[in-house]
């Protein structure tokens, strides 16, 4: 009996196995907004959660803990009219290939929109260089080859040196685009609590939220990004 | 909250300043039982501070619940040992303490039972400079020195003392002005907050040589003299050779005072947000996925402010508070723990504790030697977001010797990856802002207290961890 199980088993295998051998495809993540709901209205000021389920049918589900915190993005948006979203959804998607080369280098690791962490804030890269195809070029250089001794003295950013040229120089122009931005902010994790911005500035009466994942593709080929966008109204 | 300590509170509406002299030598001994009112305290963070704080309030009488947002306490003092053969293990955080100079640290061990062992780690450093190795030997060599470019002066300096103190010879001059460990103002350098610290070395003649390897063009020089005097003050070299670690791994001293505390450490509860007034603090958390709320008379933070910004807290801190926490900075790297199978390096008949100029993999040496085995741990810190695959190809190649390095695994723990603890050590403040950091940075904001270990007057997470977890705790027990 046991001996007919042994047998069963490693007819399994090999069926599994094979069967991955045929479907090399890698399925798109499937990134949903669960909090808010999208649509809905929140006031000026307040403090909103928000959550996000990713199911990846190579990657596992967030719900159980399949997915890495730090590999889940949530990019908040404020625009002036309900009528921007469109136009900033269509440029956006310019972006879209550099963001993801910032995921897949875990450059958001060590850098954030508006704090220190290890390595300086975009906010501050941006302050300092300016936005100009020379800074692109040069801020290229650093993020391949790394960096020392330009922001302090105890920290140092490693090479990348898989990154080709024309991408890095992608990956520095988004750097001083965020930095630039002051009405985007970036979040980490399936869930969190956000303070929305108080109605200083009159030109934010919409919230776009869109929660990204990036998966691991197979045996870390082919990756590829799943998404999901929820527009809300402050008042 | 009871009406006790409501009473209490009442009393001593100031809320306590934070006292320079509060860390003179006479706190290294421990408190008894207050006999003051039963305080509620929540401690928001289970690492290694917020232990400690809980551990503290308990023993004076206080009811204490630390609640720690991962599934496991000790937070940047982790111990690893899942996949390693042989009981072997690995530090995956901190790995070394000194004597002197970490004081607060060794009562606890004192008090908990709980064993150091010297850790030779520093010792025979072999350092690959530009690409060639230098014992301590060549190091100490005139011609040799000559030779990589020192002066006259340093070349004099370093043939008597060990290379790593060539900081004091440009230094030294400077330090005995101070006299309180905790009082970096007012010593007649107050103005040097915005000079960095290299311009110090270059008025005291150093070399270019020196100037590469003393490096501080960012650093101020205010902050630099002041951590150097406190290291003279603790009686500590610049760079102590002669440290130690826990037996079993540094978290035997989390371990023990989770021990203590029991069921008052409350892991898997991720902290979302904290309301606090005159009266008290509510915290909102969920424990096992399920939202939950807890009140308390006081708070003790003792999450690194990266982490704790991501919680939010009404009303908001003052500016001046709000400025340390979004403005503190931390570096982060990644620990490898290679498990070899044999003291490969005592063929070559060379140290095994060496400082490699790759800027993936910057040092390892020898740890976990007190378990009875032939396999070795050898400990490495490299860049975040490096493979262990390619840490250990570093360290083949690049491992002076003639055997091979016998390693056979090599997992790591990369903290730039963290989810809930992303950083290392704190680093120094930037320059002409030492005044907004100091001692903003540990003062208490109405009820909510700090501690960890950004919130010491020393980035020496262990030690700065006991004793800022001391310092909240007493204030909180005399509030
Ligand atoms: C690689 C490395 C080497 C080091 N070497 C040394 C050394 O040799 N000597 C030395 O003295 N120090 C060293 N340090 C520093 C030392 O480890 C730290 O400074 C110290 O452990 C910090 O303790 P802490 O309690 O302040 O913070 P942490 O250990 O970061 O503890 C904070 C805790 O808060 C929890 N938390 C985060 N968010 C929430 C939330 N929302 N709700 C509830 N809980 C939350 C975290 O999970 C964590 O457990 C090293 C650190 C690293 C990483
Ligand atoms: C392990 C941490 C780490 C990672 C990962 C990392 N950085 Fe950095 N980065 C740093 C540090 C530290 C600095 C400051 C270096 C210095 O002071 O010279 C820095 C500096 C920079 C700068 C400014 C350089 C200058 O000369 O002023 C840019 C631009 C940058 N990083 C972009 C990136 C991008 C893009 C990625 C991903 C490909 C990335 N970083 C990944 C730590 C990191």
């Amino acid at each position: 009996m046991t001996k007919y199980l042994a047998l069963l088993s490693l007819v399994i295998i090999i069926a599994l196995s094979s069967f991955s051998l045929y479907h090399q495809d890698n399925d798109i993540p499937v990134v949903e907004i669960i909090d808010p709901s999208n649509r809905s209205t929140v006031s000026y000021g307040s403090v909103i959660n928000y959550r996000v389920n990713i199911s990846d049918k190579e990657d596992g589900t967030s719900k159980y803990d399949e997915i890495q915190q730090t590999e889940v993005f949530l990019q908040l948006k404020y625009l002036p009219s309900e009528k921007d979203v469109s136009n900033y959804l269509q440029k956006e998607k310019q972006s879209e290939k550099a963001f993801i080369l910032m995921k897949q280098n875990g450059c958001l690791n060590c850098h954030s929109l508006q704090y220190k962490l290890a390595g300086p804030s975009f906010r501050d890269i941006a302050t300092r260089y300016g936005a100009a195809t020379t800074t692109y070029e040069k801020l290229s250089e650093k993020i391949i080859k790394g960096s020392h001794g330009v922001w302090g003295d105890s920290q140092q950013m490693p090479p990348h040196p898989d990154l080709i040229k024309e991408d890095a120089v992608a990956l520095a122009r988004l750097v001083v685009q965020y930095g630039t931005d002051k009405n985007i902010d970036l979040y980490t994790g399936t869930e969190g609590t956000i303070q929305l911005r108080k109605n200083q500035n009159k030109n934010a009466a919409v919230l776009l939220l869109t929660a990204s994942y990036l998966d691991h593709g197979i045996e870390s080929a082919n990756r590829k990004e799943g998404r999901a966008v929820a527009k809300i109204y402050l008042k | 909250m009871t009406s006790n300590s409501r009473r209490n509170f009442i009393r001593n509406t100031a809320v306590a300043g934070v006292g320079t002299s509060l860390m003179g030598p006479q706190v290294f001994t421990s408190p008894l039982p207050s006999s003051r009112a039963v305080k509620k305290i929540i401690v928001a963070g289970g690492g290694i501070a917020g232990l400690c704080a809980g551990y503290e309030l308990m023993k004076r009488g206080h009811d204490v619940t630390v609640l720690e947002a991962s599934g496991r306490h000790g937070g940047h003092v982790f111990t690893a040992r899942d996949g390693l053969s042989d009981g072997l293990y690995g530090d995956y955080g901190a790995e070394h303490i000194t004597r002197p100079g970490y004081e607060r640290y060794w009562q606890y061990l004192n008090e908990l039972g709980v064993e150091a062992l010297p850790y030779p780690r520093r010792k025979n450093l072999l350092r690959q400079i530009d690409g060639k190795f230098y014992t301590e030997e060549m190091l100490s060599d005139r011609s040799v020195l000559t030779k990589m470019g020192f002066n006259l002066t340093e070349v004099d300096y370093l043939s008597k003392h060990p290379y790593w103190d060539l900081v004091s010879l440009y230094n030294k001059p400077y330090l005995d002005k101070f006299t309180d460990e905790y009082q970096p103002f007012g010593v007649g350098y107050d103005n040097m907050d915005n000079t960095p610290i290299a311009d110090i070395y270059k008025k005291g003649g150093a070399s270019a040589k020196a100037l590469d390897l003393l490096g501080g063009a960012n650093t101020s020089a205010l902050f630099e003299l002041w951590r150097s005097a406190i290291l003279k003050l603790r009686g500590v070299s610049q760079f102590p050779v002669d440290v130690f670690r826990l037996k079993g791994g540094n978290q035997s001293l989390p371990t023990a005072f989770a021990k203590k505390l029991g069921d008052r450490v409350q892991l898997n509860c991720p902290i979302q947000s904290i309301q606090h007034d005159k009266a008290g603090v509510r915290v909102k958390f969920k424990w096992m996925g399920e939202p939950q709320e807890l009140s308390a008379d006081y708070l003790v933070n003792a999450i690194p402010p990266p982490a704790f910004r991501k919680i939010i807290v009404t009303p908001g801190f003052s500016p001046e508070k709000q400025f340390v926490l979004d403005n503190v900075q931390y570096d982060s790297y990644q620990r490898f723990v290679f498990q070899c199978s044999s003291k490969f390096w005592e063929k070559d008949k060379i140290s095994i504790n060496i400082e490699f100029d790759s800027p993936d993999l910057w040092s390892v040496w020898q740890s976990a030697d007190e378990i009875d085995t032939h396999r070795v741990i050898v400990l490495g810190t490299g860049a975040g977001g490096i493979t262990p695959q390619r840490a250990m190809a570093v360290f083949k190649e690049n491992y002076p010797g003639a055997t091979k390095p016998t390693v056979e695994q090599v997992v790591s723990k990369d903290w730039t990856k963290d989810g809930f603890a992303p950083t290392c050590e704190r680093v120094h403040f930037p320059m002409g802002q030492l005044h907004k950091f100091w001692p903003e940075i540990m003062k208490p904001s109405g009820r909510i207290y700090f501690a960890g270990a950004s919130t010491d007057n020393l980035n020496w997470g262990m030690e700065a961890s006991t004793r800022s977890a001391y310092r909240a705790a007493d204030e909180i027990d005399k509030a």
